[in-house]
C-alpha cells in the first residue's frame, strides 16, 4: 500500500464490514502477533471513520492496489493453463508466483 | 497499447484464385457509412495508426497509405503516444499532399493529466501529423476505473477536447478504451457531446465484458458514432489458436452497427488481405452472427482472446506509470 494506509487501519476497515471472518494471510509471527492485537481489542470503525478512509484512498481508484481484479498477477497457474491463457516462463512474475506456489508450471498430474 | 503485437496473416487460399479474385474485386468499391450525425462518411475499413509505427520501413508505411487511399479507404487513426510520435510523423508523411482526400483522428493521452497537458498533445500531434486541423480528436486509453473522474476533473482532459473544437483546430472529438463497459458508460453517464466512442468488437467479446451489448446500443440510441477495434483480439490471438478466421474475424466485426472498423496494418499483406474482405462488402446476416457467437463461445467467455480486457498486457506504459502501476516488463500479462 506505499504508505497510504496502516495495516491496522486496513484490517479494522476489513472486519468492520458485515461479515462472519477475515481471513488473512499471516507468513511469520510478527505478523500473527500484530493482527492479533487488532483483533483482540476490536472495535469496529464508525460509519465516518469508514467513509474517511475510502475518501482517503479514492484517488488510488484506478485498482493499482488490487492487481488481483486488474491483473492476472495473482491468477494460480493451473487455472490460467486450463482457461487457455498465457503462461510465459520468461515473465518475472511469473516465475515469482510459480516459485511462491512450488508449482513447476506443468499441467496438474493425477 | 500492446508492446507485443506480432505478425500474422491467415492464408487465403491457393495463390491462382486469390488473384482472380483479387482482379475481379479489385471493381467493387469499399462501402462508405455515415459517421454519426458529423455529417461525414468514412470507409467500412479503417487504418489503425499504432501499426503504422510498426512497419519495418517508412516506405511500406507509405504504401500501406497510399494503397489503401487508391483502394477507397479514407479513415486513419493514430495516438499521441504511438511509438513515441513514429506512428504520427510516418502517417504525416503518407498522407502528404493526400490530407484532404482522408478523416483524420488522433488520440490525446492524458491519462488523467489536465488541459494544458492535451492542448500541448494537440500542437505536437499536428505538427507531426503536418495539418493544420484534426478531423476527429479522442481521449486514449480511458481503461482504469477512475479514468472518467479525471477526465471530467475541473480543468481536466474533457475541457481541452471542447477548447480546441471552438478553436477550430478539431472538428469532432470522442474517446477509446479497451477495458470495461461499465468505464465507457460511465463517460457517457456525463452526457457530454461525444461525436464518436471507440472500443474493442469482435466474435469474442459479445460473450466476455460485452461492449456490443451493453455500450454500442447506447451509442446508437444516442447517434454517437461507433469506431470499432480489435476485431482480431489484439494481435490474433483467436486466429492464431484456430478459433476463428482472418476473415470469418474481419467480417464480423464490420458487419456490426458501427462507422468504421480499424484494422492494424503492418505489412501490404495484412492490407491486401484485409482489402479482400473490404472491397464489395456483404455484412454477415443476424444468423451468421449469432452462428460464430455461438461456435466461439466456449472460448471466448473466459477472456482468453481479449488479454485487453482481462489481462495488463495491452495497457501502455505511460498509463500504467501515471496510475502507479507495474511496468509491462514487471507486469506482462
Amino acid at each position: 500500500m506505499k504508505g497510504v494506509t496502516t495495516p491496522e487501519e486496513t484490517l479494522r476497515y476489513a472486519m468492520s464490514l458485515p461479515v462472519a471472518t477475515t481471513i488473512t494471510g499471516m507468513e511469520k509471527p510478527e505478523v500473527l502477533k500484530q493482527n492479533l492485537a487488532i483483533a483482540q481489542n476490536f472495535q469496529p470503525m464508525s460509519e465516518a471513520e469508514m467513509r474517511g478512509l475510502r475518501e482517503r484512498c479514492a484517488q488510488y481508484g484506478d485498482g493499482r492496489f488490487e492487481l488481483y481484479k486488474t491483473s492476472i498477477k495473482y491468477d494460480n497457474p493451473e487455472a490460467r493453463m486450463a482457461h487457455g491463457f498465457p503462461v510465459d516462463m520468461q515473465s518475472t512474475e511469473m516465475r515469482e508466483m510459480l516459485k511462491a506456489t512450488k508449482n513447476d508450471g506443468k499441467p496438474f498430474q493425477e | 497499447m500492446g508492446h507485443t503485437r506480432r505478425h500474422f496473416v491467415q492464408g487465403l487460399g491457393v495463390a491462382g484464385a486469390g488473384m482472380l479474385m483479387d482482379t475481379a474485386s479489385a471493381q467493387a468499391a469499399i462501402p462508405k457509412r455515415p459517421l454519426g450525425k458529423t455529417g461525414l462518411q468514412v470507409s467500412a475499413l479503417g487504418v489503425g495508426g499504432y501499426h503504422i509505427g510498426t512497419t519495418e520501413t517508412d516506405e511500406e508505411a507509405n504504401r500501406i497509405v497510399a494503397e489503401a487511399i487508391d483502394a477507397g479507404i479514407n479513415f486513419f487513426d493514430n495516438a499521441w503516444e504511438y511509438h513515441d510520435g513514429k506512428s504520427e510523423t510516418r502517417m504525416g508523411n503518407a498522407l502528404k499532399g493526400k490530407r484532404d482526400q482522408v478523416v483524420l483522428m488522433t488520440k490525446v493521452c492524458t491519462h488523467g493529466r489536465k488541459k494544458d497537458v492535451a492542448m500541448r498533445m494537440l500542437e505536437e500531434s499536428l505538427k507531426r501529423l503536418q495539418t493544420d486541423h484534426l478531423d476527429i480528436w479522442q481521449v486514449h486509453e480511458v481503461v482504469y476505473d477512475n479514468d472518467p473522474d479525471l477526465i471530467f476533473a475541473k480543468d481536466g482532459a474533457i475541457e481541452a477536447l471542447t477548447q480546441a473544437k471552438q478553436q477550430g483546430k478539431v472538428r469532432f472529438v470522442g474517446f477509446t478504451g479497451h477495458k470495461d463497459p461499465a468505464i465507457h458508460l460511465k463517460m457517457l453517464s456525463h452526457n457530454y457531446p461525444f461525436d464518436t466512442v471507440q472500443m474493442p468488437l469482435n466474435c469474442f467479446d459479445a460473450s466476455y465484458r460485452s461492449f456490443e451489448t451493453q455500450v454500442l446500443p447506447e451509442l446508437n440510441k444516442r447517434g454517437i458514432s461507433a469506431l470499432g477495434m480489435k476485431s482480431m483480439s489484439g494481435s490474433g490471438e483467436g486466429v492464431r489458436n484456430g478459433a476463428v478466421t482472418a476473415v470469418e474475424a474481419l467480417r464480423y466485426a464490420m458487419s456490426l452497427p458501427v462507422a468504421v472498423t480499424i484494422s492494424g496494418m503492418e505489412s501490404l499483406d495484412v492490407l491486401h488481405q484485409n482489402l479482400e474482405v473490404a472491397r464489395g462488402f456483404q455484412a454477415m446476416n443476424a444468423a451468421e452472427l449469432t452462428a460464430l457467437r455461438d461456435r466461439v463461445r466456449m472460448y471466448a467467455s473466459d477472456g482468453r482472446f481479449e488479454l485487453f480486457k482481462s489481462t495488463k498486457k495491452y495497457d501502455g506504459a505511460l498509463g500504467r506509470e501515471l496510475h502507479g502501476f507495474p511496468t509491462p516488463e514487471q507486469l506482462p500479462a
